[in-house]
Parts: structure tokens; C-alpha cells; sequence
């Protein structure tokens, strides 16, 4: 199911919590809206599934105005922060309520598909508070699969959960919602967890989307040094100006940059964490390091400018410099 | 060796739950250690024990060679800041901080001295008048290490400091954090792998009330004594493997192994390279996601799914794979099967 969202507003007295908003969501499209606390996210989620009427502005699914159309007319699967099983039915049985409301048939093939698809060792007689908050998030989703829902709205389906669970889970949630290829929204403040899911990503704040693009567009290619920052995790924003050839000069430093400025101008300049490619030119002293795992984060110092990398740990391992490039691609120019 | 607390033993019932199982671990002068679990694990109960507001049903905990078992929580060296931060809503940031030293006995005038120093030290100069409810939570957070800081304690103790904060502010305030406490004996427990690794010079992982691991974070993540340990610290690979004649064979990689019979090799994403070379095994990219700066494939290799990272986005849909040997882990199988040999909860 195509989704449309046009033009569309919602007030609450003095503040616009959606300002004219605008986007399409492809069939089968997994869909990610982020923004910190009241940016309007949760605002547009429910006019979305028509539990709130927007003051201006339509919704489509297909070709069809759904904007007067009531929540259950809409047919929507919802996930939500906050568990809601029916505690007094099994997890299988959670599972295969819609089925069931519907008398189908072949329902027992359905939910063998579903049960084999959380991967779980469920008993049949295995109730929703025997499980673990993770387990209960994957069955609220089955059961929201189950009910064959025109689209899947998921709002913070992982908040709360500890680190570790929330990223083994965020790639099997998306292994599930493409399994059955059904059209989804998810919304959430984490920027790591929207780019481990979501095929495009709007970035809203205070009411308006300010930019809608793949995970990768978002970090490399930011409209504004809010996306910058918000999509790129940690980020090196620092000014400098123009020497024009697409050069920069940041205190006693020239490097390159994406694109090619009028010589003498100030520009901003949004270093990815990731640009800083060994084997290069620069001689880096490392001031401060980070073990995180795959990647080290260092603190660089680079003929006396500090900036912060991340680099594939084990090519940093027992040294205190490193000779790196800063690839330009991974540099974004802002004018000032 | 300069032994600031050590925990002996320490076992912990309530009610049918077993919440700690025989923990025992040193923490030296100046050391900056972490315990990282699941929800649950007992961590935060091992850290209200050691703070004196829970009391041990065995083992013992000693500060500086000093059995403080029985010793109430305020007679205790010890600075503890608990999850919620716990602020007097009612008290200015002033009042909060110089609540701890008048309450070990010092005066109002060496109080608010003492107040003064560490309300700059966390970067909150002139904001003393100030409430709570008027701070951010960024601030608060900081207004409670100066509170846990004005008492002068021999070991600060922080359970989860950063949970209530959003991801971005989350990475920012770890470091900051770090560097306000530098030099001084630090026991920090969370659920955050990650940032536990960046910040610790040791660390301890713990599983379901017991400790399964003790180590530099390096040590664990490069040469991780379990299953758990391994997938807990990180995302691996795990393939079942049979070990004959001293090798197990992953791809076309023959890693040395004293085991014998059914093991699970294990690999991480990071370390299977992706090559332009031939003659190397060939695998389908099935998937294709870009995460915050580099790429996570997963690729179909002779029926086996591998993850694999590449800072590169990789454009064709079949790629040759290198693993090095010295890249390899390999873990005796588990009698109760992978899953749930690492399972999180």
C-alpha cells in the first residue's frame, strides 16, 4: 500500500505541531520519521491512523482519501513503546487473534510462518508475562502482521531496552516486516536504530520535515549542520574559509572539500567521523582513544586542529600518530 | 597493588530470585571500572550492597583492607549516585551538593567551600541558586556527580548515570564524565556495551548474578572466554563446525585448534574482508544497509549467512571473502545449543 501525506497541518492552540507536512511512502517502503521529543512526530503518527483529524491537508492509501476515514477503517497494525498483549491470552494465541476474528482457515499455517519467523521456542501454553520485554515486542509484531494491515505504524518499538538486545533485534524486525513486504512507518528519536531499518528517513523538527532521504543521504549528503549532527552521530563542525578550487583552510590547514566555494568566503565545514582514511598524507598525533568495539574513536590533533575519528580498530592498535587523508566526500560545505 | 574495595563473595536471594551468586572482584586505586549486563543481571543490586543500602545474605565487602559489611550506608566511604539521580527538588543545586558534607559533619562554612569546588568542577559555576526543576537533564546529572563528589569518597559508585538521556547527549556526557572524574576510583554499571568498552580500563560482564568475564576491554572483545561474552560484547558470526586432526576450516581459511569434535567458530563482520581476488570463496550480498558510517552486508557464502562490515559501499552482487586465520575464534559447542548459550535476557 502506497501511503500520501499532503500538505498537512495540526494545531494545538499556539503551537503548530505539524506544519504543513508533505511525503509519500512506497508499497512495501519501511519508512522512518525522527526528531527529538516534541518535534510533531507522534502527532503526525496519529493523524496517519486517524485518531486525530488534521486541521488541513489529506491522507491517501493507494488512491483513496482516507483523511475522514476512521481508525478502524484504515486498517492499521500498530507496535508501540509500551507492550499491549492480552496478558489473559497465550503469546500463539496473541498471535493468531486476527486470524482467528477473520475464521480463517489455514490460520494454523500462518502462525507456524510467524512462530518460525520470531524464532522462538514458544510452547503452545507460554503466556505473553512469561517472556522477556524483547520477546513481547516481536509477538506484538507478528500479531500486527497477522491482522494483514493496509500498513504497519511502529512508534519507539524498541525504547527502553538495553543496548545490546535493541541492536541484535532492530535487524530482525526489519527481516520480518520485508518477509511479508507490507508498508511500514516507524518512528524513533535513535538515529543508529532509524538507519539500521528504515529505506528512507524523514528528519522532522518543530513541525516541519526539514529533509527525507536514504540512511546514507542523510549522513553524507545533510541539507544543514542539524542533520549533520542529529544523522551523523558525532560530527566535526568547524569553520574555515574558502580558497575556491574546492579548497579550505581551516587555522594553518588546507584540505578539500564536496564542492567548490567563491575564494575568500566563510563556510562551516561537517567532518564525518568516518573520513579520516589511513595511509594518507597528514601526520595525526593520537590525543585520545576510545575502544568501542570495531571501530576506535580517537581524538586527532593535525598540525595543532583537534578532530574526532573513528577508525577500524585494529589499524590503529599501539600507536600514538597515524598518517591519515580526509576524504572530501565525506566533508560537507555550509556557507556562513 | 593498591586495593581500594574489594567484594568477597557476595551472594544476594529475594525471595525464589537469586540476584547474585558468589560475586567477587578488586577494584584498584584509580581504576575506572565498569560492570555491564542484561536488565536484571544484579547489577545494580551488587552496587546498592556495596553502597550499604542493601545488605549481603553471604560474602563480605571491604574498603582499603576495612571490613565495612555492617557499616551503614553514611558512615561508608563511599559516593553513590543512583539511577534516578535523586535530587532534593526542594534545594537549590548549592544546597544539593553541600548536603553530603554537613551531613558527615562538617560545617556550613567548609560545606559550601566544598559545595563551590565541585559545582565548578562539573562546569555549573553560577548556577548554585538554581533548582532542579529549572536545570536540563544534562545538568542535573552533573549537579549529582558534584553531590557525589563533595563527600570525598574513596570509590564513586554510578548506576546506569546516562539511561534517562537520549542517544546523542548519551555519547557526548560519557566522555564528559570521564573527564570530571579523571584520577579518581570509579565503579560505573550499565547495559551499554559499547560505551562500557570506550571508557573502562576494566571490565567486568556479568550474567543472570554471575560474573562471566574480567578483563581490559580489548582482551574481552578480541579474545572473549565464551560464547556469551562474545556476542555480548558485539555482533559475531557464529558457524557450527566440526575441529578434526588440530584444524576447523571456515571458508577457505584453516585455523589450528587443540579442540576435537563439534565447536562454533566464530568471526567478527569487521574481519572478513571483502577482496578483489578470484580465487577467493565467492558470496551473494543478500542484504545491504548503511549504518553511520560504514556498510553491513549480509552475505550468502556456500549456504552459510555471514555478516560483514565495509567502510566501502560494495556495488556488485557477489563478492569474494578473506578471513585470517589469527581473525578466528573458536568456542567448544554448547550442550544447550547457540541460542541459547548467548541468549541476552
Amino acid at each position: 500500500m502506497r501511503i500520501v501525506v499532503r500538505n498537512v497541518r495540526k494545531r494545538f492552540g499556539k503551537v503548530v505541531a505539524v506544519d504543513d507536512v508533505s511525503f509519500e511512502v512506497k508499497d512495501g517502503e519501511i519508512f522512518g520519521i525522527i526528531g527529538l521529543s516534541g518535534c510533531g512526530k507522534t502527532t503526525l503518527l496519529k493523524i496517519i491512523a486517524g485518531i486525530l483529524r488534521p486541521d488541513s491537508g489529506k491522507i491517501y492509501f493507494d488512491d483513496v482519501d482516507v483523511t475522514n476515514l476512521a481508525l478502524e477503517e484504515r486498517k492499521i497494525g500498530f507496535v508501540f513503546q509500551d507492550v499491549r498483549l492480552f496478558n489473559h491470552l497465550t503469546a500463539i494465541e496473541n498471535i493468531a487473534y486476527a486470524p482467528t476474528l477473520r475464521g480463517e482457515q489455514d490460520r494454523e499455517e500462518l502462525v507456524d510462518w510467524l512462530m518460525g519467523f520470531i524464532r522462538a521456542d514458544l510452547s503452545k501454553s507460554t503466556m505473553p508475562t512469561e517472556l522477556s520485554r524483547g520477546m513481547q515486542q516481536k509477538i506484538s509484531l507478528a500479531r500486527a502482521i497477522a491482522s494483514e494491515p493496509n500498513l504497519l505504524l511502529l512508534d519507539e518499538p524498541l525504547a527502553g531496552l538495553d543496548a545490546r538486545i535493541k541492536s541484535t533485534m532492530v535487524f530482525e524486525l526489519r527481516d520480518m516486516i520485508k518477509d511479508v513486504g507490507v508498508t511500514a512507518i516507524y518512528v524513533t528519536h535513535d538515529q543508529w536504530e532509524i538507519s539500521s531499518i528504515a529505506d528512507r528517513i524523514a528528519i522532522m523538527k518543530a513541525g516541519k520535515i526539514i529533509q527525507i532521504g536514504t540512511p546514507e543521504e542523510l549522513y553524507y549528503r545533510p541539507v544543514n549542520d542539524y542533520v549533520a549532527a542529529f544523522m551523523g552521530g558525532e560530527c566535526n563542525l568547524l569553520n574555515a574559509y574558502s580558497l575556491g578550487n574546492s579548497q579550505f583552510k581551516i587555522g594553518d590547514l588546507i584540505i578539500k572539500g564536496s564542492r567548490n566555494i567563491e575564494n575568500g568566503r566563510n563556510v562551516k565545514l561537517a567532518i564525518k567521523l568516518d573520513a579520516f582514511i589511513p595511509n594518507g598524507r597528514f601526520e595525526a598525533k593520537i590525543i585520545e582513544r576510545n575502544f568501542m568495539g570495531p571501530f576506535t574513536r580517537l581524538v586527532l590533533d593535525i598540525n595543532g586542529i583537534k578532530f574526532i575519528a573513528k577508525m577500524p580498530s585494529k589499524q590503529v592498535f599501539n600507536v600514538d600518530k597515524v598518517f591519515v587523508d580526509i576524504d572530501p566526500n565525506k566533508i560537507v560545505v555550509f556557507e556562513r | 597493588m593498591n586495593k581500594i574495595l574489594e567484594v568477597k563473595n557476595i551472594s544476594k536471594r529475594f525471595g525464589n530470585i537469586q540476584a547474585l551468586r558468589n560475586v567477587s572482584f578488586d577494584v584498584e586505586k584509580g581504576e575506572f571500572v565498569f560492570i555491564v549486563a542484561h536488565t536484571n543481571a544484579g547489577k545494580s543490586t551488587l552496587l546498592k550492597i556495596i553502597a550499604g543500602i542493601l545488605e549481603p545474605d553471604e560474602g563480605e565487602i571491604y574498603i582499603e583492607g576495612e571490613n565495612i559489611t555492617k557499616t551503614p550506608p553514611w558512615e561508608r566511604p563511599v559516593g553513590y549516585m543512583p539511577q534516578t539521580y535523586a535530587l532534593f527538588p526542594h534545594m537549590t543545586v548549592l544546597e544539593n551538593v553541600m548536603f553530603g558534607p554537613i551531613h558527615r559533619g562538617l560545617d556550613r562554612e567548609e560545606a559550601i567551600e566544598k559545595a563551590q569546588k565541585y559545582i565548578e568542577l562539573v562546569g555549573l559555576k553560577g548556577w548554585e541558586k538554581a533548582y532542579p526543576h529549572e536545570l536540563s537533564g544534562g545538568m542535573q546529572q552533573r549537579v549529582a556527580l558534584a553531590r557525589v563528589l563533595a563527600v570525598e569518597p574513596k570509590i564513586i559508585l554510578l548506576d546506569e548515570p546516562l539511561s534517562a538521556l537520549d542517544a546523542l547527549l548519551r555519547v557526548k556526557l560519557r566522555g564528559e564524565i570521564k573527564k570530571i572524574l579523571k584520577g579518581k576510583t570509579v565503579l560505573w554499571v550499565t547495559h551499554d556495551q559499547e560505551g562500557a568498552m570506550s571508557l573502562a580500563d576494566k571490565l567486568i560482564v556479568m550474567r543472570s548474578g554471575r560474573i562471566v568475564a574480567v578483563g581490559n576491554a580489548m582482551e574481552l572483545y578480541y579474545k572473549p572466554p565464551s560464547l556469551y561474552v562474545a556476542h555480548f560484547l558485539g555482533e559475531i558470526n557464529f558457524i557450527e563446525s566440526v575441529a578434526h586432526g588440530g584444524f576447523v576450516q571456515i571458508l577457505d581459511t584453516k585455523v589450528s585448534t587443540d579442540k576435537i569434535g563439534p565447536v562454533v567458530i566464530g568471526i567478527r563482520p569487521e574481519d572478513i574482508k571483502i577482496v578483489k581476488n578470484n580465487s577467493s570463496p565467492l558470496g551473494r550480498v543478500k542484504e545491504l544497509r548503511f549504518v553511520s558510517g560504514f556498510w553491513r552486508l549480509l552475505v550468502d557464502v556456500e549456504g552459510i549467512d555471514l555478516v560483514v562490515y565495509s567502510l566501502k559501499r560494495i556495488r556488485s552482487k557477489e563478492v569474494s571473502l578473506r578471513i585470517r586465520p589469527e581473525d578466528v575464534l573458536v568456542f567448544d559447542y554448547p550442550p544447550e545449543g547457540i541460542r541459547r548459550a548467548v541468549h541476552l535476557e
